[in-house]
C-alpha cells in the first residue's frame, strides 16, 4: 500500500484517532492505527474495543493495502513535519512502512493489519437521520448524571429507548439524582432500550460539537451503536445488563410547585455552598410565602445564607440539597428562564423543571441535615 | 487450532464438545492438571469453536476469527497472565477484565476469558473475581486455569466446573514427535518419557540440558549425605543463583522421587521416567523409607510454588534441602550402614 495526502488533513483524521486508542496496552495491536486505502477510500481507524473511531483521510492512493502504525508516534510523526508537506506513506517488506515528508524519511514498524479488530459492519439502511442539535441537547442535559460507581454497571451509561410516536428518551442516573429527557427525533429503529456508555457518549459530544443544524446517521445493532458524521464514523460497545426500572422513582404527585430565575437561583446556590462541606456539598434550602432561603452551615470554616425570591403558596418546608446536584442541574437549562420545583416533603425525592418544557425533568433526592 | 488436531485429551475435549452441540456450556471451568499438557491449547481451542464462522462443529484454524485467537489479538477473548515484570495477577487487572465484561460482546458472540495461570491471582483478585464467576455479565465465559487447587480459594473453586487434565500417554507423546516433528523414534521415546507427557515441555526442551544435566543435578542432590549441611548451603547458593535453574532442578528432582515412589508401589515394571537411570532407582527404592519420599513430594510441592512467588530463593531451598537430609538418617538415596 502507498497514499499520499496533506499534512494538515492527515492531522485532522488522526486527530479522532489518536485520543481513542487503548492506553493500557492489554492488546499490543490495539496502541496502533489501522490505515487502509480501499475503492479510492483511504481510511484510518482506531479502537480501544469500548468504542472505535474511523476517520476519512483525503489524499491520493498509489497502491491499495492496509497497515498498521503506532498512533502516537505516527502522530508526532505526522504533527512534526513542515507546515503543508505532503506525506508520502508506503508499506515495506515485513509489516515495516516508509514516511517521507520533505527531506525526512522514517522507517517504522507495524503488526500484521489483518489482525486489526474489524470495525463493525453497518448497512446504511440501518442508519437513521437525526438532528445533531437535538441529540446534543439530549447528551448534555443528562450525561452529567451518569454514576461513576464501577461495581453498578448499568447505571454507567446513559439509557436510551423509544417511547413511541418518534420520540426518543434518554435517562441518566447515580441513584442520587435522575436526568431524563424526551424529544421528537423520529424512529431509530430499537427494539429495546440500549445502554451507552460513558466513553462513548463524550466522543458522541465531541463529534456533534459545532455541528448548528447539521444531521448526524445514527443506528444499532444487538451489541454495538454506531454514528456518522460526514467522513468520521464511531462504535460504541453498549453496556450488558438491564436498566432499572426508572419510572418509579420518578415523583408523579408533588403537591406544592415553587417557581424561580433559573440564574438568579444558579448564582445564589453558587456563593452559599462556598461554606458548604466539600464532600457532600450540602446546603439547606426552606421554602416560604414568596422567597426561598439557602443556607450552608460548616463547623470548620462558618456559615452562609441567601435570600431568593420565588413563587410559593405552599406550606413552609425545608429540605437537604446536595449542591452540586442543583449546580448541574441548572447549568444545563437555558439562561434565564424559569425553572419549577415540584415538592412533597423533607424526605420525598423533589422535581426540578423548566418552564414550557414538558420533555425534561430531573429528580433530586433531600440529604438529611 | 481445531480440536481434531489436539494430542490427546479426547475425553476433555468429548465433553467439551458435548455441551457445546448442546448449548449446555458452563460459564465458569476450571482446568485443572499438570503443566505443559495443554490445558490453554484446549481453552483457546474451544474460544476459536464458539468463535470461528467456517468450521462446523470444529474450528478451521485458518481464518482470521481463529489466527487472531491464536495471536490474542481478538476483541473478545481474554487471556489475564501476570503483567510483564509481576509473579502474580493482580486485583486491577481483575477490574478491568469485569469493566471489559461489562460491554456487549464485540462479535456478537460470547466472551472468553481465560485467567492462566489462575494460581497466580493473588487473594484479593480471586475475592474481587466471585461475583463474576457466579454469575457473569451476558454470556460470558470464564476459563481459569491452574496446576493445583491449592492456592485458589475455596470460594473460587466452588464456582467453577471443574475440568480434569492428565498427562498425555507416553507413546501419545512419542508418536507425535515421530509423526509432526520428524524426530527419531528411539529419541522420541526417551524424551517423552523424560518429559512425563507435558507436550509443551517435550516440544521445548534443550535435549543435552534434560539428558546430561538433568543427571548431574539428581546425582548431587542424592550424594548429599546425613548432616552434611556444608553441602546443603553450597548446592542451595548454587541453585538460587538463578530462578529458572532452581525450578528445573527442583522439578528434575521431584521426578526422581516420583520413579523412587512408583518403584516402591508397583515394582520394577513401573512407567518410570528417568529411563536412563534404572538402577539407581531401584538402589533408592530399596533403601529409602516410603514415608519420607511422601514427604519430601509434598515438600517439593510446597517448594515449587515459593519458588514462584517472590520469596527468597536461598533460604526456601535451605530449608527444603535441611529437612531432606536431617529427615531421612540415610540421605536421599544413599544406602544406610
Amino acid at each position: 500500500m502507498e497514499i499520499k495526502a496533506n499534512r494538515e488533513d492527515f492531522l485532522k483524521a488522526l486527530y479522532w484517532a489518536q485520543s481513542t486508542v487503548e492506553r493500557r496496552n492489554t492488546m499490543p495491536i490495539l496502541a496502533n492505527v489501522l490505515i487502509e486505502s480501499r475503492d479510492g477510500n483511504i481510511r484510518i481507524t482506531a479502537t480501544d474495543l469500548e468504542i472505535g473511531v474511523r476517520a476519512k483521510l483525503e489524499g491520493e492512493i498509489l497502491h491499495e493495502g492496509m497497515v498498521t502504525l503506532n498512533a502516537k508516534k505516527l502522530y508526532e510523526i505526522v504533527r512534526e513535519a513542515t507546515e503543508r508537506e505532503t506525506v508520502h506513506l508506503r508499506r515495506l517488506e515485513n509489516e515495516w512502512v516508509e514516511i517521507k515528508s520533505g527531506k525526512s524519511v522514517f522507517k517504522v514498524v507495524g503488526l500484521d493489519a489483518r489482525e486489526f479488530p474489524s470495525f463493525p459492519d453497518f448497512r446504511s439502511e440501518s442508519l437513521v437521520s437525526v438532528p445533531a442539535k437535538v441529540l446534543k441537547e439530549m447528551i448534555d442535559k443528562t450525561a452529567f448524571s451518569v454514576s461513576t460507581d464501577e461495581s453498578r454497571s448499568s447505571l454507567n451509561g446513559v439509557f436510551l429507548e423509544e417511547s413511541g410516536g418518534g420520540k426518543l428518551r434518554m435517562v441518566a442516573t447515580d441513584g442520587h439524582r435522575l436526568a431524563f429527557i424526551e424529544r421528537e427525533v423520529g424512529s431509530l429503529r430499537l427494539g429495546k432500550g440500549v445502554i451507552l456508555p460513558r466513553k462513548g457518549l463524550s466522543e458522541l459530544g465531541k463529534l456533534l460539537e459545532d455541528m448548528e443544524d447539521g444531521v448526524i446517521s445514527i443506528g444499532f445493532k444487538e451489541n454495538l451503536g454506531l454514528v456518522v458524521r460526514d467522513d468520521v464514523e464511531l462504535f460504541m460497545r453498549l453496556i450488558e445488563s438491564d436498566y432499572p426500572d426508572y419510572g418509579k422513582v420518578i415523583p408523579k404527585e408533588n403537591p406544592y410547585r415553587v417557581s424561580v430565575e433559573q440564574r438568579g437561583l444558579l448564582q445564589a446556590l453558587r456563593r452559599v455552598s462556598i461554606l458548604s462541606s466539600d464532600r457532600y456539598k450540602g446546603v439547606k434550602v426552606e421554602f416560604r410565602q414568596g422567597r426561598m432561603t439557602i443556607s450552608a452551615n460548616n463547623p470548620d470554616l462558618g456559615e452562609a445564607m441567601e435570600e431568593v425570591e420565588v413563587e410559593y403558596n405552599g406550606k413552609p418546608l425545608t429540605i437537604g440539597f446536595n449542591a452540586r446536584y442543583l449546580l448541574d442541574v441548572l447549568g444545563v437549562l437555558n439562561d434565564g428562564t424559569a425553572v419549577g420545583v415540584e415538592l412533597k416533603d423533607e424526605l420525598s425525592p423533589s422535581v426540578v423543571r423548566e418552564d414550557g418544557d414538558d420533555g425534561y425533568l430531573y429528580v433530586i433526592m433531600p440529604m438529611r441535615l | 487450532m481445531p480440536f481434531t488436531e489436539i494430542v490427546g485429551h479426547q475425553k476433555q475435549l468429548e465433553v467439551l464438545g458435548r455441551s457445546l452441540e448442546g448449548n449446555r456450556l458452563h460459564h465458569a471451568y476450571l482446568f485443572l492438571g499438570p503443566d505443559g499438557v495443554g490445558k490453554r491449547t484446549v481453552a483457546l481451542s474451544l474460544a476459536a469453536v464458539i468463535h470461528c464462522s467456517f468450521g462446523n462443529h470444529d474450528s478451521c484454524g485458518r481464518c482470521e476469527t481463529c489466527l487472531s485467537i491464536r495471536d490474542g489479538n481478538h476483541p473478545d477473548v481474554r487471556v489475564i497472565k501476570p503483567e510483564p515484570g509481576k509473579r502474580e495477577i493482580t486485583i486491577r487487572q481483575m477490574r478491568d477484565l469485569q469493566r471489559q465484561l461489562e460491554f456487549r460482546s464485540f462479535s456478537g458472540k460470547k466472551k472468553i476469558a481465560i485467567i492462566d495461570p489462575a494460581h497466580l491471582m493473588n487473594i484479593p483478585a480471586q475475592n474481587s473475581l466471585l461475583k463474576t464467576l457466579e454469575d457473569p455479565p451476558g454470556d460470558a465465559l470464564l476459563i481459569l486455569i491452574s496446576n493445583n487447587t491449592a492456592s485458589l480459594l475455596s470460594t473460587v473453586l466452588s464456582r467453577c466446573l471443574r475440568l480434569y487434565f492428565s498427562f498425555i500417554s507416553v507413546e501419545e507423546t512419542a508418536g507425535f514427535l515421530e509423526g509432526r516433528k520428524g524426530i527419531a523414534p528411539e529419541k522420541a521415546k526417551l524424551l517423552a518419557a523424560l518429559t512425563g507427557g507435558s507436550l509443551g515441555e517435550a516440544l521445548n526442551c534443550d535435549e543435552n540440558k534434560l539428558l546430561d544435566q538433568r543427571k548431574r543435578w539428581i546425582e548431587r542432590f542424592s550424594s548429599l549425605s546425613q548432616g552434611n549441611h556444608r553441602g546443603v548451603m553450597a548446592l542451595a547458593e548454587e541453585m538460587a543463583a538463578d530462578r529458572e535453574l532452581s525450578l528445573q532442578v527442583v522439578q528434575w528432582v521431584e521426578g526422581w522421587y516420583r520413579d523412587i515412589l512408583i518403584h516402591q508401589m508397583t515394582g520394577p515394571e513401573g512407567e518410570i521416567r528417568n529411563t536412563d537411570m534404572g538402577e539407581k532407582i531401584h538402589e533408592a527404592a530399596s533403601t529409602h523409607p516410603f514415608k519420607h519420599t511422601l514427604s519430601v513430594l509434598s515438600w517439593i510441592g510446597r517448594v515449587k510454588g515459593e519458588l514462584q512467588r517472590n520469596y527468597n530463593r536461598r533460604l526456601i531451598l535451605e530449608n527444603f534441602l535441611i529437612k531432606l537430609v536431617d529427615r531421612n538418617p540415610c540421605g536421599p538415596g544413599a544406602v544406610p550402614t
